[in-house]
Order: structure tokens, then C-alpha cells, then sequence
């Protein structure tokens, strides 16, 4: 009897530890979990709980261990979840063998990445998240005092592996990065074909962290994709209560407002990443991002920071957002939508879905995806192709004459092209024409690198390095591998005297 | 004592010493004395020929140097012989002590003497030792000098040379006068000034291989012509009194025999050159005059080899016919066949013919070799040739050999990646002619166009040979000769109009012409390079699945090959499931270089390649290899599968790849088959419901039937049931193993048709009854014609009488069968008696909606020939459908034309089959262009790579169901110039 009451206060004790960890207190799970073991030295239940907070400290061989000794020893306790755990444990531990670091300079952050190429992002990725912590922390005056892990994955594959995504699914959302497990999750932008703004994709996790750990993991999930998504770029913009929306976000959204397709908020749960299509991943986080500016400014100065703190007290989001904002959510959602068409949203670029790479080690990133000619109907992509055609076997000029049929045949944006023009001209030697096919695409597709490739490439040329350092900087955060733009920002900071160059003159060297 | 010894010992170093020189000069005179009379007799002899006199010479000389050596010798061995000779020797020599060492050796031996010395002895010692001194002062090789021999030595050596430099004609004739003198053999022979012989008669006796009767000839000349090895007996009248007659041949000389008046003489013709015959006559040695003898040869066997051509392009699995002839003036013992590839020779023994261990002269037959069972590379040459030898057993067997063939192993792949390299070339050359119009701007100096221009020339010349190349491709697309064709006509339009323009004007005058084609020509090369890039990729593409299609049909056979490995356990079966998984990973390693290749060449979204890097062939066959290893068979299957679904994924992701390719560059005609598609489905609605309406005609005339026959079918079943009795009692006569498989098939089916006409019978059912008679009269009949077929043709004597017969009794049964059709024809009422109005006219109008379907049926079949309503392609050409899709069609509107046709007479039974066949074959049809979409890029030309192997001897019969599956395989498209080699196999397989 008295067996099998201490098992079960070991039962009781072990779900205490798990539900610590599930609101993201790593320090007091470590305590409760130290306790359990002290008391219950063999127990399963121990081993078990023991394993997650391994897993969850980054140690995950001793978590894979951890976890099969509970199984092994767990008898009739052992569920699928705890098997599902070990598994995830052991694929983790293979997937992140052998990964070298680096801390940020702030020493808040641990990145983590597979040796060679992408050693290159970890400095940038310490520099984009010591930011943003110093920036969320006077937006919600909170900084987590622990040193966060990051993890940069080589390929999809890899981010499948160590969570609870199929690649299929990453693939067709789009959702490359991920936070959850105490950590943040991103995959590298070489395993994409034109790369993605993978900068403000890691302080975006970084924001979910943030939340979650600042409301005990309360927030649901419209409004944590929310807040992520209107605060990612705080690292780099300053707070203007603007949600961050990209010409085809503005376009997706004027289109479902017009069309009445917005997606439900409970349609996001249990994760965006579950969405049907990049495009309707890109449209809810739109709506969401939109969605929470409304609330703040609604709610007035601090008002989201009053809002999860209002979360992590308990109460629940309606209540929380209706206390805030001064309204219930229907209410809240349908003035959110009547401001949404005062703003008088406009179509200006369609979404180009991100490409994924088949092979990370192929290529560098950048630009140089085979044909650009899918985006444009029939009769221009045909001229697309003749383009590539000619550009693939050093007939520039000709190309590029291909390419302007294409365009002034093509019945929509096709940025693609333009990008591909801009750099045919640079090709050509006249910059003046690049940096205007590339400003026609950059402005209307900044999650696009080649146009702001070209145009800072083109301003140098045109002796204009003052310009050309931002443009350039935009290409990096999306497409940080492809040389041209390291050996662009060396060329621009140096003529500015910035301290930058040198890093950028290294990496210049290294990728070409 | 000692000094007596002192002189004994220097004496008998004298005499040894005086014993060698004497031996020595024994020599030294024996060779220049006996050598001497040698040379010189010899020298005689061959100057004035051998004879008795130049013998008796010899051995005089001969004598006399001997004599001169043995007493030369004894006279210096005296000298030298005891102590006082000794001691006489050296005093003479040395004459101061020629008196004190004859008394020293004569006091020596007085003091060995039994009686005392009478004298003093001491003194005698004394005087010993003196001259024992003074001999000790003495050189024994002055006192026994070697240069004594000089003169003798020099005589030897003189000799010595002169052998050295005559003696090889010297000796020859020394030794035949010196056997001449002892009679060891004949004087030389003068030739007779009269004939020694008469009579002649010739037996010649020949070997015993060459099958000849012995040959006799009288009053011959002598002259002999023979094979080698014959015996040739010969007997004549000798005209003079003849003794010690010899015939002397190349080869020897041989006795003959003299008897009276008789002479006889037998030997073996070895070589060829003349004979003589010698005897002595009286004391004189003749010799007749010389005749040939002239040796027959035999000839090697003559081989003719008849192959298809001297030099023909074969695939690796293919089977080469030939035949061949072999001739032989006695008689073959051997014949092969011979192939070389590379450094390896094999051969195989070809059939002689006759029984075991006769040699027929000529030998003929087909044959045929079966590449498969070589490894042979693409590229790689096969050279052939048949070699024979005859029986010779004199002189070994000799060696013919035929005209050598040769084989170029190739495949319809290396065609078509010559194919796909011309069309590739045209389309770089394409592009560039692009690049140059588009970068020459207008007004451009006239050079600059005159070497576009040229340029131009270049890109047609290349046009015509990628669509030479692609012509001689096998496995081509449907249609990219055709296309290749259009787009080489138009542009070789431009290139002429741009010929005229730049020919014999002024410069300015000719670039402003130039100048204003240029954009006809931009907009013309842009759409050519488009569809060749278009259709490149395509091919590209379909290559790479057709890899998965050949990997499927591997696995399919590793899968069934292995499955009967596990029930029988059969060695010869695991070799060929290794085999076969050789050649899978093989092509999986071809297909993942492809994959590779693919991604460089064809955008990403098409190629699907990773699929084939997910796919794990490798992997999965090493499991199964372990397994096996292991002698866990069903583990090995499970593997199998387990691989076999990685390869259905693969191959499923590279034709979604292909299908989006397809709908994106190939809309056009991607929506004009589906159209296509679209009206087959419904016109083969409309005909199934045609055959629905004619079975229920049909019923009601079954139930007319049965009505009107009620009562009246008994009497006339019982009749009919004794006849099908009778019948089957014929058939199962029928001796059925000596008739073709088809005939085979034929005789149970007729069998069978019997049985079932009996069940009807049985039930009173005519209509059932009358129809499986019908039938079964029809395969009586094509058994009938198989059977005499094979009675005709059979090489076997025995094969060909039971073929006969069973003829004979598939006759009797046709006759049978016929009558019981006609006995239950006759009893059953008219259709028109049968169909009341109401049903008539029914049917009058199906067979006016299947006349409106058999209509729509002509259009379609136009449509597909292009000469209908649809839609044109991308480029403004039409879809190219396959020509076989368009005769299947007809094939369906003739079933429909017949239906119609039965509707008409007021057949619904009959009409309704043939509703249903139509719309049989319209469904076939629709699959058939679902896959013609395909090319036929299977690895060679849509004909199996895999030898199917026949278990089993000759005699085996394949099951009827595989042999059905052939024959319908047969009737699968295969590529123009493979159609009859595809035919050939598949008759081979059946066979």
C-alpha cells in the first residue's frame, strides 16, 4: 500500500514538474524536478520528468536517456506521449550533434548551427535578438534574465526532425522558424532558394518567447502570432504601433476584405504552420498582426503590456482584450475591419511563396533560381524563358531584351523578371537602368534580395554608397550568403569609415 | 735403404711420364694417319662417286695408320717398361750417369736377391747415394720432352683442318664406299637405257576416313595421285633378269618383292615428289626411270554462313537468326559456331546431322545466337563466324571456316541520346542565332548579317541532322520528326528569303533588307528555341521515368522469380535472383545519375529528382541481399516490398513531374487529348448502352425461343445429343500433343464448346445449343488448319504422321459438328418468326442510334487524323495521335458497323456481342492514348530487355493464361523498326 501511494504521489509530483515546464519555468521545474528525484531516486515517473527538463535545457542526449530509462522502467505508466518524447529526444540529439556556438555579445543568446556556412549568420543573428531584447523590454518591461538557445538548422528536414512539423507542412506554409521548447528554432536560409527575411523570422520567435514566458505560455494563439508578428522588426524600427506589412500582405489583405475570406482566428490553432498555403499563412498573420495594432491602439500607451500582464494573471484573452481595448473581441474585430478598409488597403504585389532548396550544399542562396517565369502568364513567361535561355549561356544583352518583352507583356507585377533585368543590366554596365528595374520591385517586394542586391550594387556604381549600404543590408536579412552583398557593404561602410566593413570584407572573401 | 728409393722413384717418373708421351703420340699418329687416309679417300670418292675401289682404299689406309700407331706406341712403351729399360733410357740421355744408375738398379737388385752380394756392400751404398745425388740434379721433363711429338702433332693438326673444311663432303662419300665395300649396301645405280618394268598395275588402297572404294590401275605409266596416307600396291613384269630390286621414294626407299616373273611393292603415299624402282642386273646396279608421285589434297570443309548482313546493329538481348551450309569432300566431324567480343572467343557445337560417329559431307541448318546470354556493352562489337573440320585422321583435321559477321551491340537508347544530343545542338545553335539577332542592331553593317547568316546555315544543318538522328530513334516521341521537320521548313523560308535579300546587292541596299527580316526571324527562332526547349525537357523527363518503368518491370520479375525461389529452393532460381538484382541496382544507379543530371537540365518543379535520391533502391536490395544471405527468404520478400512501394513513390513523383511539365508546356495538346479522351468515354457509353438495349432484345428473342420450341426441342436435343456424343467421342481422338500450341488450345476449346453444346442440349436449350455448336465448328476448323500445318512442316518424320492423323480426325469432327449445327438450324423457327414487330422495330432503331454512334465514331477517327474540328497545339500543329490509336478506332467502328448490320436482320444476340466488343475496344483505346502520351522510352524500344527464360526442355508448353498474356502484350505498340523483332520474340515465348 504504502508503495503504491508513494508512486502515486510520485505521479502527482512529476505533473506538477510538467505543467512548470509547460508555462515555461525553467528554474522552478528544475527545483521541483531535483525534489522528485531526491525523493523518488527510480521512479519512472522521475526519470521521465527529469528527461523533458534535460530537453528542454538543451541537454538532449541525457533527455534521450532520461526518457528511455522511464520507459524501460515505466511499466503500465509508459504512454505514447512519453515514447513520442524519447523519440523526439533522440532525433534532436542527432540532429544538433555536433553543432558549434556562439553567444551574442550581450551573452543573452547561445546560437547554435551546424559547423561551416552557417557560422556566418550567428553574429548577425546575436546582434538582430540582443536588440530586440533591449527594445521589447522598454515596449513590455520584461527581458528574460536567462541565456537563450537558438538553433539554426541546416535544412527543412532538419526542422522537421527536431519538431512536431512534417516538412510537408513547413514547406507548404512557409513557417521556417519555430519557439517552442524553451528555445528558438530557425532553418537556415540556404536551404531556400531565395532565401527569407530569416532576421526578423528569429526575433519573431523571439517575441513568442518573450510572451511566453512573460504569461506563463497563456496567450492564445492568434494573439501570440500577433504580437510576434507586429513586434519582429522592433530590432530594427522603432515602435509606431504599426504592424509591419509587406505590399502582398496589404494586397492579401484588401483582397480577403474584399472577397470576405479572412481566415477564422480559431482556424490558426493549434499552429499557423498548420495552414493549407504560404498565402494563407501570409494573410492570417495579416490579420492578426492588424488585429493586435488595433487593440493597442484602442487601448492606448502600454496597452499590450497591460494586456498580458492581465493574460498572465488569469484571465482569459476576451476578457483581457475586452478590459483593454474597451470592447468585446466581435466588437473589437468588427471595428478592426471597418479601420482596415478606411485604410484603404491597395493590391500593389502579389506573395511570392518562399522556394525551398532540394539540396542546402547546391548553392549559395541568393537570386539564381533556374526560371523566374512562372509568375507571369503564358505569353510573357514565354519571353521569361527565351531570357534565361540567353542569360545561362552569356547573352546578356539579348537577354535582357527578352526580359523587357516579358515585362511589358506581362499583365501583372512579375518581380521575378525585373529582378532578373536589374541584374542583366549591372551585367551590361549601365546602372542607372539596373537601379530602376530594381527599385520598381524592391519597393513593392523588400522580402525579395535580388532587387536590393542590384540596387546597392548600383548605387555603388553610380558612387552613391551612402544609399547603397541599406539596400544592401535589406538584401543580407534575407539572403545573407550570396557574396556580392558582403562585398557591397564592405565597399559602403568603408566609404562611410563604419567598423562594419571588416566583417563584411571576411565574409566576402569566404563565400566568393 | 732410402736412397735405393730415391732412384726407384725418379725412374718411375721417367717411365710414367715416358708412358703418357707414348700414348699421346699413338693419338696424334691415329689422326693423322687413319684421318689422313679418310680425307683423302673420301675426297676421292665424292670427286669420282663411292665405290668398292675407294673402300678398299680407305680401310688400307686405315690399316696402315694403325700399324704406324700401335708400333710407335709399343716401341716408346718398351722404352719406358722396368728400371733397367728406365735407367737405359735416362743414360742415354744423360750419359755422364748412364753407368752409375745401371749399377745402382743392379746392386738394388743384387741386394734383393736371396744369396749375398759379392760385393762389398757398403760401397754399393755408397755409389747408390752418389748417383742418387747426381739424378737428384736431373729434370725429368728435359730428359722426357714433350716436343718429341711435334712433328706428328702438326701432321694431326694439318689433318684435323683439312676435315674441318672438306670433310662434310668427304665423309659422306668415304662412308658410303666403305659400306659399299662390305656390302652393307648397293653400288650406285646407273640409270637403265631400257624400261626395267613392265605391266604396271596400281592398287591404290585409300585411309580409311576418306569412305573411297580401292582404286586399280592397269597399264598405268607408273605416275602415282593419292591422298596422303594411301596404301599403293604395285605390281609389274620386271623386262630384265632383275635381283635386289628397290623402289626409292621421297620418303625412303622400300624392298620389293621379285618373284619370277612377278615384282611387287606396297608403301604409304607421305609425300610428294617421284619414285623409281633400282635392281641389280648382272653385276651392274640400274635404275629405272622416275615417276611422280602426286599427293590429292584434301580440302578443308567449305562454310557458307548466311546472317541478316555482315555487319547489323543489335540490341544486347536480342536473338541473331542465321543459317549455314557445310560441305566437305569426306566428311565433317565438327562444326561451331564462333563469336568474339573483345578478347573472348566461345564456341558452341552446331548439329551435324546422322547418327553418333558418322561424318556427313555437308551439313545444314539455322540457328541463332542469343546475345542474352553474353554480357555485352552497348558499343561493343560481336564478331561470328562458323568453323568446321573434317575427318581427317592421316594428316589431322583440317579447317574451314566461314565469312565472318559481325554484330555492333547497340540500343534504341544510345539512338535516342543521339537523338536528344542533335536536337540539343540545334537548340544551342538556336539560341545563339537568337543572342545574334537580338545584339545586331538595326542598320548593322552588312558584314555583321552576311555572318549571322552564316551562322544561320550552321543552325539548319544542324536542324537536318538532329532530325536524321531522331528519325533513326526507336524510341523518338510521337511527332518530333514531324515537328523538327516544320520548324527546319520555316526557318530554312527565312534563311533563303534573307539569302536573297544579301545576294548581288549594294551593301547598304542588302543590310536594310537584312535589317527588316530581323524581326520575322527573332519571332521565329524565339518560338523554335522554345519548343525544342520545350520538347527536350520532355524527353528528358520521359527517360528518366521510363528507368522506373524498366526498375518496376524487374521488380516485378525479381518479386515472382523470388516467390518461386521460397517454394522450391532451386540454385539455378537464386542465380537469377541475383541476377536480376544486379541489373536493378544497375539501372537504379543509371537512374539516380540521370536524376542528377535532370536538375541541372529541367526546371526544378518538373523534375522531381529527389524522389529518386528518397527512393533507396540500394539500400532496400542490400536488405534483401542479407536476407537471403541469411537464407531468411520470406524476410527477403518483406524487404522487397518494402522497396518495391519506395520505387511505386518514386515512380509516381517523377509523372507528377512530368504531368505538370505537360500541362504547363504542353497545354495545348495535354487539352486536345483529353478531349479526345472525353468523346471516347462517352461514345463508349453510348455503345455499351446500345449493347444494353440489344441484350434485352436479345432476351425477349431467348424467350420467343423458348416458347416456340416448347414441346418440339426434346425430340430434336435427343437427336442432336447422340450426334454431339459422337462428336466428342472424335475429338477426344484427337492426338493433341502433335498439334502447335495454338492448335493445342484450339482442340480443348473445341472440346469444351462441345461439352457446353451437350449441357444445352441436356436442358433442351437449341438457341445455347446451336451457338456453342457454331463455335465449336469454328475451332474444329482453325485446329484442322493447324494440324496440317504442322504435318506439312514438321522436320520430325514421327511428328508429321501423328500430325497427319489427328488432322484426319479433326476432319471427321468438323463434319460432325456441321451437321449438328445445320440439324439444330433447321429445327429452329426464323428470326422473323421469333421477333414479333414491336422487337423489329426496336431494333430497326438501335441500329439507327448505333449507325448515329458509328458516325461519331468516323469523326473522332478523322479528328485524330487531323482533318476534324479539333483543336491545334501550342505552336499551331496538332496534336500528333498515335496511328495505331487511330486503326483501334476503326477496329471499333467495324464492330459497330457489324452490330449494326445484326440489328438490322433481327440478331439481337449477335448484334449485342458485337456492341459489346465495340465498346471493349473503345475503352482499350482510351487507355491506350492515356498512355500514348508516353514514349515508348522503355530500355530498348518498348521490347523487355529481360530474356524471359522458358523453364523446362523444348517440349514445354507454356500455361495458357501466360501464353494469353503474351499474346495480348503483343498486341502493345512497339517502335516502327522493331515491330517485326518484337513479333519474333514474343513468337519465340510462345513457342
Amino acid at each position: 500500500m504504502i508503495g503504491i501511494a508513494a508512486a502515486a504521489l510520485a505521479g502527482i509530483a512529476a505533473a506538477g514538474v510538467e505543467k512548470l515546464l509547460g508555462e515555461w519555468d525553467l528554474p522552478a521545474a528544475e527545483i521541483a524536478a531535483a525534489e522528485l528525484e531526491a525523493a523518488e531516486p527510480g521512479a519512472a515517473s522521475s526519470a521521465h520528468v527529469v528527461g523533458l527538463l534535460r530537453f528542454q535545457q538543451g541537454m538532449y542526449a541525457e533527455a534521450a536517456m532520461r526518457l528511455r530509462e522511464a520507459i524501460a522502467g515505466g511499466g503500465d505508466d509508459v504512454t505514447p506521449g512519453w515514447r513520442m518524447a524519447a523519440a523526439l529526444a533522440e532525433e534532436t540529439d542527432a540532429a544538433t550533434r555536433g553543432f558549434e556556438s556562439h553567444t551574442s555579445d550581450g551573452g543573452h543568446f547561445a546560437i547554435h548551427y551546424a559547423p561551416g556556412k552557417d557560422a556566418l549568420l550567428a553574429p548577425y543573428v546575436g546582434e538582430a535578438l540582443e536588440a530586440a531584447r533591449r527594445e521589447l523590454e522598454r515596449d513590455l518591461g520584461f527581458a528574460p534574465p536567462e541565456r537563450i538557445r537558438v538553433e539554426i538548422y541546416p535544412a527543412v528536414s532538419d526542422l522537421a526532425r527536431v519538431s512536431t512539423l512534417t516538412a510537408e507542412e513547413i514547406e507548404t506554409s512557409g513557417v521556417v522558424a519555430l519557439c517552442k521548447w524553451n528555445r528558438l528554432m530557425i532553418v537556415s536560409p540556404r536551404a531556400l532558394l531565395r532565401g527569407y527575411p530569416w532576421l526578423d523570422a528569429t526575433t519573431h520567435e523571439y517575441v513568442h518567447y518573450l510572451v511566453s514566458r512573460m504569461t506563463r505560455d497563456r496567450v492564445p494563439i492568434w494573439l501570440h502570432e500577433g504580437f510576434a508578428k507586429l513586434k519582429e522588426q522592433r530590432w530594427r524600427r522603432p515602435d509606431d504601433g504599426r504592424a509591419p506589412l509587406s505590399p502582398s500582405m496589404e494586397g492579401l489583405l484588401a483582397d480577403a476584405l474584399r472577397t470576405g475570406a479572412l481566415v477564422p482566428l480559431a482556424k490558426l490553432h493549434p499552429s499557423i504552420a498548420k495552414l493549407p498555403s504560404q498565402e494563407e499563412a501570409s494573410l492570417a498573420f495579416a490579420q492578426v498582426a492588424t488585429l493586435v495594432e488595433h487593440i493597442g491602439a484602442r487601448g492606448g500607451e502600454g496597452a499590450l503590456r497591460r494586456l498580458l500582464e492581465a493574460i498572465r494573471d488569469g484571465q482569459d484573452d476576451a476578457q483581457a482584450v475586452a478590459a483593454i481595448a474597451g470592447a468585446p473581441l466581435d466588437r473589437l474585430v468588427a471595428s478592426w475591419k471597418r479601420g482596415l478598409r478606411a485604410r484603404g488597403l491597395k493590391l500593389r504585389a502579389r506573395p511570392i511563396d518562399l522556394a525551398f532548396r532540394k539540396d542546402p550544399d547546391e548553392k549559395g542562396g541568393g537570386e539564381d533560381e533556374p526560371d523566374p517565369s512562372r509568375e507571369i502568364d503564358a505569353r510573357a513567361r514565354n519571353f521569361a524563358r527565351l531570357g534565361a535561355l540567353l542569360a545561362e549561356r552569356g547573352r546578356a544583352k539579348a537577354a535582357a531584351r527578352e526580359y523587357e518583352k516579358a515585362l511589358a507583356a506581362a499583365r501583372a507585377p512579375a518581380p521575378l523578371v525585373s529582378a532578373r533585368l536589374a541584374r542583366l543590366y549591372l551585367d551590361l554596365g549601365e546602372p542607372a537602368r539596373a537601379l530602376d528595374a530594381a527599385r520598381a520591385t524592391s519597393e513593392a517586394y523588400p522580402d525579395l534580395a535580388g532587387p536590393h542586391v542590384s540596387a546597392g550594387l548600383a548605387l555603388l556604381r553610380l558612387g552613391r554608397a551612402a544609399e547603397a549600404a541599406p539596400e544592401l543590408e535589406a538584401a543580407l536579412r534575407v539572403s545573407p550568403f550570396d557574396p556580392r552583398i558582403h562585398c557591397g557593404l564592405d565597399e559602403a561602410y568603408r566609404a562611410a569609415g563604419d567598423a562594419r566593413a571588416a566583417r563584411e570584407a571576411t565574409a566576402c572573401a569566404e563565400l566568393r | 735403404m732410402a736412397r735405393f728409393d730415391d732412384v726407384a722413384a725418379f725412374l718411375g717418373a721417367i717411365g710414367a711420364r715416358a708412358g703418357r708421351r707414348a700414348a699421346v703420340g699413338a693419338l696424334l699418329r691415329l689422326t693423322a694417319g687413319l684421318g689422313g687416309a679418310a680425307l683423302a679417300c673420301g675426297l676421292w670418292g665424292a670427286r669420282l662417286g663411292a665405290g668398292a675401289e675407294v673402300g678398299a682404299a680407305l680401310v688400307g689406309g686405315a690399316a696402315i695408320a694403325l700399324a704406324w700407331a700401335a708400333l710407335a706406341l709399343a716401341r716408346d712403351r718398351a722404352a719406358a717398361h722396368g728400371d733397367s729399360a728406365r735407367a737405359r733410357f735416362v743414360g742415354a740421355r744423360a750419359p755422364a750417369l748412364a753407368s752409375d744408375l745401371v749399377t745402382a738398379v743392379e746392386v738394388r737388385e743384387a741386394l734383393a736377391a736371396p744369396l749375398p752380394p759379392r760385393f762389398s756392400a757398403g760401397l754399393a751404398l755408397a755409389h747408390v747415394e752418389r748417383t742418387a745425388v747426381e739424378l737428384g740434379r736431373l729434370d725429368a721433363g728435359a730428359l722426357v720432352p714433350w716436343r718429341a711429338l711435334g712433328r706428328v702433332g702438326i701432321a694431326a693438326l694439318v689433318v684435323a683442318a683439312g676435315w674441318l673444311v672438306v670433310g662434310g663432303r668427304a665423309a659422306p662419300a668415304g662412308v658410303a664406299s666403305a659400306a659399299i665395300l662390305l656390302g652393307l649396301r648397293d653400288p650406285p645405280a646407273r640409270e637403265a637405257d631400257a624400261p626395267l618394268l613392265g605391266d604396271i598395275r596400281i592398287e591404290y588402297r585409300y585411309p580409311a576416313y576418306t569412305g573411297r572404294a580401292p582404286l586399280v590401275v592397269t597399264g598405268a605409266s607408273g605416275d602415282l595421285r593419292a591422298l596422303r596416307g594411301t596404301e599403293v600396291r604395285i605390281e609389274a613384269r620386271p623386262l630384265r633378269a632383275l635381283r635386289r630390286a628397290i623402289v626409292a621414294l621421297p620418303s625412303g626407299r622400300v624392298a620389293a618383292v621379285l618373284e619370277g616373273e612377278h615384282f611387287r611393292a606396297r608403301f604409304v603415299v607421305s609425300l610428294p615428289g617421284e619414285w623409281h624402282v633400282e635392281g641389280s642386273v648382272g653385276p651392274e646396279r640400274l635404275r629405272d626411270a622416275p615417276r611422280r608421285i602426286e599427293v590429292e589434297p584434301d580440302m578443308p570443309p567449305a562454310i557458307d554462313l548466311a546472317a541478316p548482313e555482315e555487319t547489323i546493329e543489335v540490341t544486347p538481348r536480342e536473338r541473331v537468326p542465321f543459317a549455314y551450309r557445310a560441305t566437305d569432300d569426306f566428311g565433317l566431324s565438327k562444326l561451331e559456331l564462333v563469336w568474339r567480343a573483345g578478347t573472348v572467343e566461345k564456341r558452341r557445337a552446331l548439329p551435324l546431322g546422322g547418327g553418333a560417329g558418322d561424318a556427313p559431307r555437308e551439313a545444314a541448318g539455322q540457328d541463332e545466337i542469343d546475345l542474352g546470354a553474353l554480357t555485352l556493352e552497348p558499343g561493343g562489337e560481336v564478331a561470328y563466324w562458323i568453323e568446321g573440320r573434317d575427318n581427317d585422321t592421316v594428316g589431322g583435321p583440317n579447317v574451314g571456316r566461314s565469312r565472318t559477321f559481325s554484330l555492333r551491340v547497340s540500343s534504341p537508347r544510345q539512338h535516342h541520346d543521339a537523338a536528344l544530343d542533335a536536337q540539343k545542338d540545334a537548340l544551342e545553335r538556336a539560341v545563339a542565332l537568337l543572342g545574334d539577332r537580338l545584339e545586331t542592331p538595326a542598320g548593322a553593317e552588312v558584314g555583321a548579317y552576311a555572318e549571322i547568316h552564316l551562322r544561320f546555315r550552321a543552325l539548319l544543318d544542324a536542324l537536318a541532322a538532329a532530325r536524321r538522328r531522331t528519325a533513326a530513334d526507336p524510341i523518338a516521341l510521337a511527332g518530333m520528326g514531324e515537328k523538327l521537320s516544320t520548324i527546319y521548313g520555316r526557318l530554312e523560308k527565312l534563311f533563303h528569303e534573307e539569302d536573297d535579300a544579301l545576294a548581288g546587292a549594294p551593301a547598304k541596299l542588302a543590310s536594310a533588307r537584312a535589317s527588316a527580316q530581323a524581326p520575322r526571324q527573332i519571332a521565329e527562332l524565339e518560338r523554335d528555341a522554345l519548343l525544342l526547349d520545350d520538347w527536350i525537357d520532355r524527353q528528358r523527363l520521359e527517360g528518366l521515368l521510363a528507368l522506373a518503368d524498366d526498375m518496376a518491370r524487374l521488380r516485378d520479375r525479381l518479386r515472382e522469380t523470388l516467390a518461386q525461389y521460397a517454394k522450391t529452393g532451386d540454385a539455378a532460381l537464386r542465380r537469377e535472383v541475383e541476377r536480376l538484382m544486379a541489373e536493378l541496382e544497375a539501372r537504379w544507379r543509371e537512374a539516380m545519375a540521370r536524376a542528377a543530371q535532370l536538375r541541372r537540365q529541367v526546371p526544378d518543379e518538373f523534375t522531381n529528382a529527389e524522389a529518386v535520391e528518397r527512393a533507396d533502391v540500394g539500400e532496400g536490395l542490400d536488405r534483401v541481399r542479407e536476407m537471403l544471405a541469411r537464407g531468411d527468404v520470406d524476410g527477403a520478400m518483406a524487404a522487397l516490398e518494402a522497396m518495391s512501394r519506395d520505387l511505386d513513390r518514386m515512380a509516381a513523383k517523377i509523372e507528377e513531374g512530368l504531368d505538370e511539365m505537360r500541362g504547363e508546356r504542353f497545354a495545348e495538346e495535354e487539352r486536345a487529348i483529353s478531349e479526345m479522351m472525353d468523346k471516347l468515354a462517352d461514345l463508349e457509353s453510348t455503345e455499351r448502352d446500345i449493347a444494353g438495349e440489344a441484350g434485352e432484345s436479345a432476351a425477349a428473342y431467348e424467350r420467343a425461343v423458348k416458347e416456340a420450341m416448347q414441346g418440339r426441342a426434346a425430340p430434336v436435343a435427343k437427336r442432336a445429343l447422340e450426334k454431339v456424343e459422337k462428336l466428342r467421342r472424335t475429338l477426344a481422338e484427337v492426338d493433341r500433343d502433335a498439334l502447335p500450341p495454338f492448335g493445342q488450345e484450339e482442340v480443348d476449346r473445341a472440346r469444351t464448346r462441345a461439352d457446353e453444346t451437350r449441357r444445352a442440349l441436356a436442358e433442351s436449350d437449341l438457341e445455347e445449343a446451336l451457338q456453342a455448336a457454331r463455335r465449336a465448328e469454328e475451332s474444329i476448323d482453325t485446329a484442322r488448319q493447324d494440324a496440317r500445318d504442322q504435318a506439312a512442316g514438321d522436320d520430325d518424320a514421327r511428328r508429321r504422321t501423328r500430325a497427319r492423323r489427328s488432322a484426319e480426325r479433326l476432319a471427321d469432327a468438323g463434319a460432325q459438328a456441321q451437321e449438328i449445327v445445320r440439324d439444330l438450324e433447321s429445327a429452329m423457327p426464323s428470326h422473323a418468326e421469333l421477333l414479333g414487330s414491336e422487337e423489329r422495330s426496336r431494333l430497326g432503331a438501335l441500329a439507327g442510334r448505333q449507325q448515329a454512334a458509328r458516325r461519331r465514331a468516323g469523326e473522332l477517327a478523322r479528328e485524330m487524323e487531323g482533318k476534324g474540328e479539333g483543336k491545334t497545339g501550342a505552336a499551331g500543329e496538332r496534336p500528333k495521335i498515335d496511328p495505331q490509336a487511330r486503326e483501334a478506332l476503326g477496329q471499333a467502328s467495324g464492330a459497330m458497323e457489324q452490330a449494326e448490320g445484326r440489328m438490322r436482320q433481327g440478331e439481337p444476340r449477335e448484334a449485342r456481342e458485337r456492341s459489346v466488343e465495340a465498346a471493349d475496344r473503345l475503352a482499350r483505346l482510351r487507355q491506350d492514348l492515356g498512355r500514348s502520351r508516353r514514349s515508348s522510352q522503355t530500355g530498348d524500344g518498348g521490347m523487355s530487355r529481360e530474356p524471359v527464360r522458358i523453364p523446362g526442355e523444348d517440349q514445354y508448353r507454356a500455361p495458357r493464361e501466360w501464353r494469353e498474356a503474351i499474346l495480348e502484350a503483343m498486341k502493345e505498340k512497339a517502335p516502327e523498326s522493331f515491330r517485326a523483332k518484337v513479333k519474333k520474340y514474343y513468337e519465340e515465348l510462345i513457342r
